[in-house]
């Protein structure tokens, strides 16, 4: 007894650029610097192709990170306007793709990075991809307003792993790199989530804004930014970076500080009214950018 | 594009399982799997490419030879 033929966009093969959309290039690009810019200000250069295949191997493995809270996701993705119209939630590929093809992208780019460089950067990197999916997708983001304070850990990794790749040691200044972006997440995230707040709640996703209201979340960014400033500081006073680091990243960070104050002071609540929330959010995303690329800077000047 | 499917019978008391059938497609369907099947193997062969360079390289680099 023949069933109809069932033709169905999910099951045809994913075009390749829907497998590339797995990967969230466009968070792999701030991954992929971050990681960069921790082997670059590390005291030892290993030779061009080992430190290119440690970047290659952060960003594959951010691009694994992804395809596998997609994967994940799925469901709550098609609830939120910002991620419906995803490879997975829009129905152009099947759940499975995304597992496999996460999967195998994580344990290959932890292979490579071991046989490349070394096994501590390797065994960081495996411990950030599981710190990602199983931590923070899987236990932490469905269930609690902390979930980005906690989860943050997981994209402080990468620096810290560009220096034990070109390095092969743990030293203060990438743990300095880790906290500063582990402190950074919270205010860059809670700005983002007050904007699309209606989004986060639909999909029933506990974030800040939606369990602790919009002036509460307000409060935290402030308190969140002031250890942040501190952190981002903190090298140049430890001596662990020279004058022109610790110069602009007191200016940068008075300026972020500035605009969260601007944000506390808000009282807005429709996502139209909120314009220093999005000032904070784009200008957290360049504040990280100049505030590492100003460490390469002060690294590789001459003393 | 699932596969058809029956559900199997009995014949002569004994059971026929399941025959599967390849799905009928549309020549608009078949175009378009052949076209992402071939884009994909073009992408992975060029990939595969390139990681045989890179781990040339990389063995270069880790044994320490000079050119």
């Amino acid at each position: 007894m023949p069933t109809s033929a069932m033709t169905n966009a999910a099951t045809l093969p994913a075009d390749w650029r829907d497998i590339l959309a797995l990967t969230k290039p466009r968070v792999m690009s701030l991954v992929v610097f971050s990681g960069l810019c921790g082997l670059l200000a590390a005291p030892a250069m290993p030779p061009l192709v080992l430190g290119f295949t440690a970047i290659l191997c952060i960003a594959l493995g951010a691009g694994a990170c992804g395809a596998l809270n997609q994967w994940y996701e799925a469901d709550v993705d098609a609830k939120m306007r910002r991620t419906a119209k995803r490879p997975l939630p829009a129905g152009r590929m099947e759940r499975q793709t995304a597992l496999h093809f996460g999967v195998g992208l994580g344990a290959f780019s932890v292979l490579l990075m071991g046989l490349a460089t070394n096994w501590l950067a390797a065994g960081l990197l495996a411990v950030s991809i599981l710190f990602y999916v199983f931590i923070y997708t899987i236990w932490l983001k469905p269930r609690t307003a902390q979930n980005i304070v906690i989860g943050g850990a997981a994209g402080a990794f990468p620096p810290l792993i560009g220096w034990v790749a070109a390095t092969g040691q743990v030293a203060p200044l990438p743990l300095m790199l880790f906290a500063i972006i582990f402190l950074w997440t919270p205010p860059h995230f809670w700005a983002l989530s007050l904007f699309v707040r209606s989004d986060y709640a639909a999909a029933g996703i506990p974030m800040l804004p939606v369990v602790a209201g919009v002036q509460n979340t307000r409060r935290q960014i402030f308190l969140y930014s002031l250890p942040m400033a501190v952190a981002a500081v903190a090298p140049w006073p430890l001596g662990l970076t020279g004058r022109v680091y610790g110069l602009s990243a007191t200016i940068l960070s008075l300026v972020f500080v500035a605009l969260a104050g601007r944000v506390l002071a808000n009282r807005a609540t429709e996502p139209a009214e909120m314009a220093p929330e999005k000032k904070l959010f784009a200008y957290s995303v360049f504040y990280l950018f100049a505030l590492f690329t100003v460490l390469v800077v002060d690294r590789w000047l001459p003393q | 594009m699932t596969p058809e499917e029956d559900e199997g019978s009995m014949s002569q008391g004994r059971w026929v399982p399941p025959v599967y059938r390849a799905p009928k497609l549309s020549d608009g369907e078949l175009d378009l799997i052949h076209k992402r099947q071939r884009e994909r193997a073009r992408i992975m062969a060029w990939l595969l490419g390139a990681f045989v360079v890179l781990l040339f390289f990389i063995t270069i680099a880790k044994t320490g030879i000079n050119w």
